[in-house]
């Protein structure tokens, strides 16, 4: 039984053979069979014949049970199999302006055991319409409902010219359906996955062409490019990643063989150096290393009554009630 | 039977009309900043997966999504385990009502708005009608190997108007919790309109509904004068305390305001030759500082460039100067030969390291075997302020496989 169902699956499926010259030759006009499609405003619908239609001239051939003169797997006859549409088209229109003429589409049409494309492609389109414009801004959702569908490789003209690695994130947080029409998931995966093996730039050193961020010796500035701009680190990477790979480095605080980073006077008011004016400014460097919660040593001498004192903004006061602290998780560290 | 026929089976029997995939085997020998330089030798072999069938009267377009990846470190490890590996997404999809209805279960990455680029393992809905629309999305934050802590939830949606494939209007809402404390609470609008042929303007705001600030503010207009020119000026204001979560003992301390304001232009004068260069002023607590950076890329032949670029970064703690040098050459239709010449000059030494400068020099050697079959051999040298000497070696070899009518 298994065998059995192993050599039904391995069997190729059932062919509808149709020689669409010869009846060309016999001089079947296209509507004969596909009336329906010459009134179809989209491409959802059945617009292939159905059996009786072929019954009309070949009623013979199955009376004398000639099944394979229609059927490429007798054992597995099927109907035509079912096409969910690809394009946005609408053929009244278009039988109306080509005055019934098919074949300025359908130039080349399947014959038996030789599929062909059902179109032209863009070549048909292009004869009448200008669709140069989409075509370099990548407006194919214009004409294609579903892009992944075929085997597309974008062309330069539509490539994503100048400093598009930072920009894209505006783009597709506002048209983030535009950009699926190309690239799947896992395109985007490759640099925004948490769980990815590594960085996309280690494992494609041969595409120096490319805008990456982390290339060649990124980590020997990333303190730099994160003083900078620290919302694109954190855009990608928690205060806890941080934490975490300074950790593995050994340059974080209490991490095995760990220098402390700090300049002299981290610790004197009005030194200069003094690491509450530093946290001020760029708490996502001390976030870095020090981000364990309630055991973080910040919380030692700033919690209420220590001797840290108030290290809250001014502003904070304004914006947050003593009586939010007590009922706030997080604050709950420092306000007991 | 061969694993590409068990393959086809399962395939088929799930009902996939087409799959493509590959799988890859990687191991880079590269340096990190531990004990004055420790070389990891990790091996990682990856997959992914991209099966599709058309489906039937009710339901279209189903898509099997996967992509996975384990690693076997020789040697020591970084990280103290020998073996790890992850699910990078795996999810299933599918449409209803003739494309109206999008419903994705699974590990998967949720866009747009406010939810930024999560991954989640969880739904996602989207119904669109007349270019009305709403996104839904629920479940846990993805965290690396695994390991979602307890409490994490993550939840949101978005209304969109797409009155036009170029055009999209959109509200949207996330709420997060993380450990049991809410680490996002987020309201946002985001825009992309084109209201005439060459003129985009993009918009994107979030404000954060616990603490009554504005997280994030962008605006951009892209003007294309021509095919050949480009131009884009945009601005925008962050609040980078608030990209720490909410139940972050740090998120409390800092009211910091960031914002940046500039421009850049793309220029190809000729086919082969594309320039472009960007600048941008910055104002960070404590000063301001400006980035900006020049890129020349001329195509010599099929698949072979020689490009330039020179990069700056300014503010108030550091800086640097960068140039770079690359050039791929196609030597026949299999051999590629790519090499990348990078540095840069740092204003003021990091702490502990003295050397300010940076030069790093990688070359790579890619056979194309056939249709299915790639390899890459690379290997790069250099010295950097965080090692005197620094050399890393990649090899890739990646099969590639799609069924019916193999690889595309």
């Amino acid at each position: 039984m298994t065998f059995a169902l192993l050599l039904a699956l391995l069997a190729a499926p059932d062919e509808i053979l149709f020689p669409h010259a010869r009846h060309v030759q016999a001089q079947v006009d296209c509507i004969v069979c596909h009336e329906s499609i010459f009134s179809a405003k989209t491409l959802s619908g059945k617009f292939l014949p159905d059996e009786g239609k072929c019954l009309e001239c070949h009623r013979q051939e199955k009376r004398q049970n000639q099944c394979g003169f229609c059927h490429s797997n007798v054992e597995q006859a099927a109907h035509w199999p079912k096409r969910q549409p690809r394009l946005k088209f609408d053929h009244a229109a278009h039988v109306e302006r080509s005055k019934d003429d098919c074949t300025r589409c359908h130039s080349r049409l399947s014959e038996q055991r030789r599929a062909a494309a059902l179109s032209d492609g863009h070549g048909a389109c292009a004869s009448c319409h200008n669709h140069a414009d989409d075509l370099r801004d990548a407006r194919c959702n214009l004409c294609h409902l579903d892009l992944l569908a075929y085997r597309l490789k974008p062309v330069s003209e539509i490539s994503h010219e100048g400093d598009f690695l930072r920009r894209h994130a505006l783009v597709a947080g506002a048209a983030g359906a535009a950009c699926a029409s190309c690239h799947d998931q896992n395109f985007c995966l490759d640099c925004h996955a948490r769980t990815a093996m590594t960085t996309i730039e280690a494992q494609m050193p041969d595409r120096p062409d490319r805008a990456f961020i982390h290339r060649n010796d990124f980590i020997g500035r990333h303190p730099v490019e994160a003083r900078a701009d620290p919302v694109s680190c954190q855009r990608c990477h928690s205060a806890s990643s941080c934490e975490t790979c300074h950790q593995l480095s050994h340059v974080a605080g209490g991490s095995p063989g760990a220098r402390s980073p700090h300049p002299s006077g981290w610790s004197v008011p009005g030194s200069g150096a003094f690491h509450g004016d530093a946290a001020r400014r760029d708490i996502q460097s001390c976030a870095s290393c020090h981000d364990q919660g309630d055991a973080s040593n910040c919380v030692r001498c700033h919690k209420v009554g220590g001797i840290g004192g108030d290290p809250h903004p001014a502003s904070f006061r304004a914006r947050h009630s003593i009586s939010e602290a007590r009922s706030d998780g997080r604050c709950l560290g420092c306000h007991r | 039977m061969s694993s590409r026929r068990l393959l086809a089976l399962a395939l088929l029997a799930a009902g996939a009309a087409r799959a493509d995939g590959s799988a890859t085997t990687f191991f880079d020998s590269r340096p990190y900043v531990r004990d004055s330089g420790y070389q990891e030798e990790p091996i990682f072999e990856s997959f992914s997966l991209f099966a599709r069938a058309d489906g039937g009267a009710y339901l279209q377009d189903v898509r099997i999504v996967a992509r996975g990846w384990g690693r076997v470190t020789l040697g020591l490890p970084l990280d103290d385990h020998r073996t790890a590996g992850d699910v990078d997404s795996l999810f299933f999809e599918g449409r209803l009502f003739q494309r109206h209805l999008t419903l994705r279960l699974g590990r998967q990455m949720v866009t747009g708005g406010a939810a930024r680029a999560t991954q989640i393992d969880g739904a996602f809905a989207r119904i669109v009608a007349k270019g009305v629309g709403a996104e839904l999305y629920g479940g846990v934050p993805v965290d690396p190997r695994f390991a979602a802590a307890r409490g994490d939830a993550i939840a949101g949606g978005r209304l969109f108007w797409n009155p036009a494939f170029d055009s999209e209007l959109g509200a949207s809402a996330v709420y997060a919790l993380k450990r049991g404390y809410v680490a996002r609470k987020d309201a946002g609008f985001d825009a992309s309109v084109t209201p005439v042929r060459p003129l985009t303007l993009s918009g994107l705001a979030q404000w954060s509904v616990d603490d009554r600030r504005l997280e994030e503010a962008r605006l951009a207009a892209l003007v294309q004068l021509a095919p050949q020119l480009q131009i884009v000026g945009d601005v925008q204001r962050t609040a980078p305390d608030l990209f720490i979560d909410r139940n972050s003992i740090f998120a409390v301390f800092a009211e910091e305001l960031r914002d940046e304001a500039g421009g850049e232009i793309v220029l190809r004068p000729l086919r082969p030759l594309s320039l472009s260069a960007d600048w941008h002023w910055l104002r960070v607590e404590g000063g301001h500082g400006q980035r900006g950076g020049f890129r020349g890329t001329l195509r010599t032949g099929e698949d072979g460039s020689l490009g330039v670029e020179l990069r700056l970064l300014t503010q108030p703690d550091n800086g640097y100067k960068e140039a770079r040098l690359f050039w791929i050459r196609r030597l026949d239709p299999a051999f590629t030969l790519t090499v990348d010449l990078d540095g840069y000059w740092l204003e003021r030494e990091l702490s502990l390291f003295a050397q300010k400068r940076s030069l790093v020099a990688t070359g790579t050697l890619g056979w194309a075997v056939d249709e299915a079959w790639e390899a890459m051999l690379a290997g790069s040298y250099g010295t950097t302020p965080y090692f005197e000497q620094r050399a890393e070696v990649a090899v890739r070899v990646a099969w590639k496989f799609g069924m019916p009518g193999g690889a595309r």
